[in-house]
């Protein structure tokens, strides 16, 4: 169904950190596995935060935060 | 007992949280994104969740379109300069603070933006039938004080939204935000200023505003946002846009521990609204209040007609130790309307953690030094 590999892990980069922040709850809300790191240099040069999901929960996730509009890159790693 | 009743000017006592929320920020540390370091991310966590919960007390579902500033001074002094002027006419309602004077006079002299005040009766309130043959064709911007901070009037936003339609509606819900209802989206508001330290019973030194379209207002400050830092021009996107440089995050949590404790109303309704009753009653004193209980806020004050609004002060201090504002309390445009400019008033404040008892006392201490200057 998904591009998704599920043993890879993806980083999801946000605009802001008031994006970070909402789609964290929401993702902790879904009981997914994830963890809060910097910004890959490759990817951006800004030193923010972004979210790595692994490849199980990353298709539902962008469903997700579709949903509620929040704008977003998906970025295997 | 409670013998402090100058809370239009900034809240006293806070709930205690306040301070262990702020204690709790010293302790952690922490700035607003930047990094990705669990002590930012902590930090990031709770300022994200104020905003939301102020979005909650301004009745918007437009989270990301509420900004931090210092207090509502410097909102107002965003959405005011920031504007863009077509007609350059505006509206403002009679209750005016110098918050909103002040920029407006700069606009006048700066930009030659001319203001006007909107029809209203003696106490201040808008009158709507007037305002509904009024023609707003050429108006750009209509600013209301949603609670007089003098008399303690309440405006009616939403039958105001109503008639002026689209036209873009700034609302200074500095002393209302936390007191009396606001609801935002239900009413139309286009943009809200607030403070933390009054109503809302957070620290000072926060504040901010709530804007439905961004595109209405440019930045007043320009700097590092932690995003798009590649560009030298600020990101587009609220609330980056209107919160360039380290935000006062201490200010936030302390306003944090505020929204989540916010005090019951300790008094009775009845109580205070016989306080009015019986100062009304004393001869020699002109009392500015609304001329309807239904729009009356916590908020009064007094103007004494033959003695000295700074006497009646001092004594009410000096002898009964009771902390009140005299004076004009920055609204020169409000004691204009109310026929009480130059001299000014006597105003009284309260707390929702005041009882029917301190309001009682308050009223026996009026007395006696209205009494004393009386008989002299
Ligand atoms: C109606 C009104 N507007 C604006 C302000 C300014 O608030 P701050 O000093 O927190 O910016 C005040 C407070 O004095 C006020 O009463």
């Amino acid at each position: 169904m998904s591009d998704y590999s599920p043993n890879s892990r993806f980083i999801i980069v946000f605009i802001s950190i008031h994006d970070v922040i909402k789609s964290e709850r929401l993702i902790k809300e879904k009981g997914f596995d994830y963890q809060i790191v910097p910004v890959p240099s490759n990817i951006s040069s800004e030193c923010g935060m972004c979210i790595e999901v692994d490849g199980k929960s990353i298709a539902e996730t962008k469903i997700e935060l579709e949903n509620i509009n929040i704008f977003h890159n998906i970025y295997p790693i | 007992m409670n013998l402090y009743f100058d809370n239009a000017s900034t809240s006293f006592p806070k709930p205690q949280e306040v301070g262990e929320f702020i204690n709790t920020y010293l302790n952690q540390g922490g700035t607003y994104g930047r990094a990705a370091y669990p002590r930012v991310f902590e930090a990031s966590k709770m300022v994200e969740e104020t905003r939301f919960m102020l979005s909650k007390y301004i009745g918007t579902s437009l989270v990301d379109n509420v900004i931090f500033t210092f207090n509502s001074t410097s909102a107002l002094n965003t959405l005011i300069q920031g504007f863009s002027y077509k007609y350059k006419k505006i509206l403002i309602s009679p209750l005016e603070h110098n918050a909103v004077g002040r920029p407006l006079e700069f606009m006048k002299v700066s930009q030659g933006v001319n203001y006007q005040t909107l029809p209203h009766d003696d106490d201040g309130l808008i009158n709507l039938d007037k305002l509904k043959s009024l023609k707003l064709n050429d108006i750009d911007l209509i600013i209301v004080n949603h609670v007089s901070n003098v008399n303690g009037l309440i405006q009616p936003l939403k039958d105001i939204k109503r008639i002026i339609g689209e036209i873009p509606f700034i609302v200074d819900a500095s002393q209302s935000l936390g007191k009396v209802p606001v609801l935002a989206d239900e009413w139309g508001i286009d943009m809200l200023a607030f403070t933390g330290h009054k109503g809302l019973n957070g620290p000072t030194g926060i504040g901010g505003f709530f804007i439905r379209n961004p595109k209405l207002v440019e930045p007043m400050i320009y700097g590092g946002t932690g995003s798009n830092s590649e560009k030298l021009v600020l990101p587009k996107f609220c609330p980056d846009r209107f919160e360039a440089g380290t935000q006062n995050i201490m200010g936030i949590y302390g306003l944090l521990g505020a929204l989540k404790n916010q005090p019951k109303i300790k008094y009775t309704i009845d109580a205070y609204y016989l306080l009015l009753q019986r100062i009304k009653e004393l001869s020699d004193i002109k009392m500015l209040i609304s001329n309807s209980l239904e729009n009356q806020s916590d908020v009064f004050s007094i103007q004494p007609n033959n003695v000295e609004v700074s006497l009646f002060t001092k004594l009410l201090y000096d002898i009964h130790k009771i902390e009140v504002r005299g004076g004009l309390q920055c609204s020169p445009l409000t004691h204009i309307t109310l026929d009480t400019f130059p001299k000014g008033a006597i105003r009284f404040s309260l707390s929702n953690f005041h009882t029917d008892s301190d309001l009682n006392h308050l009223l026996s201490c009026i007395i006696d030094i209205h009494e004393r200057l009386q008989s002299k």
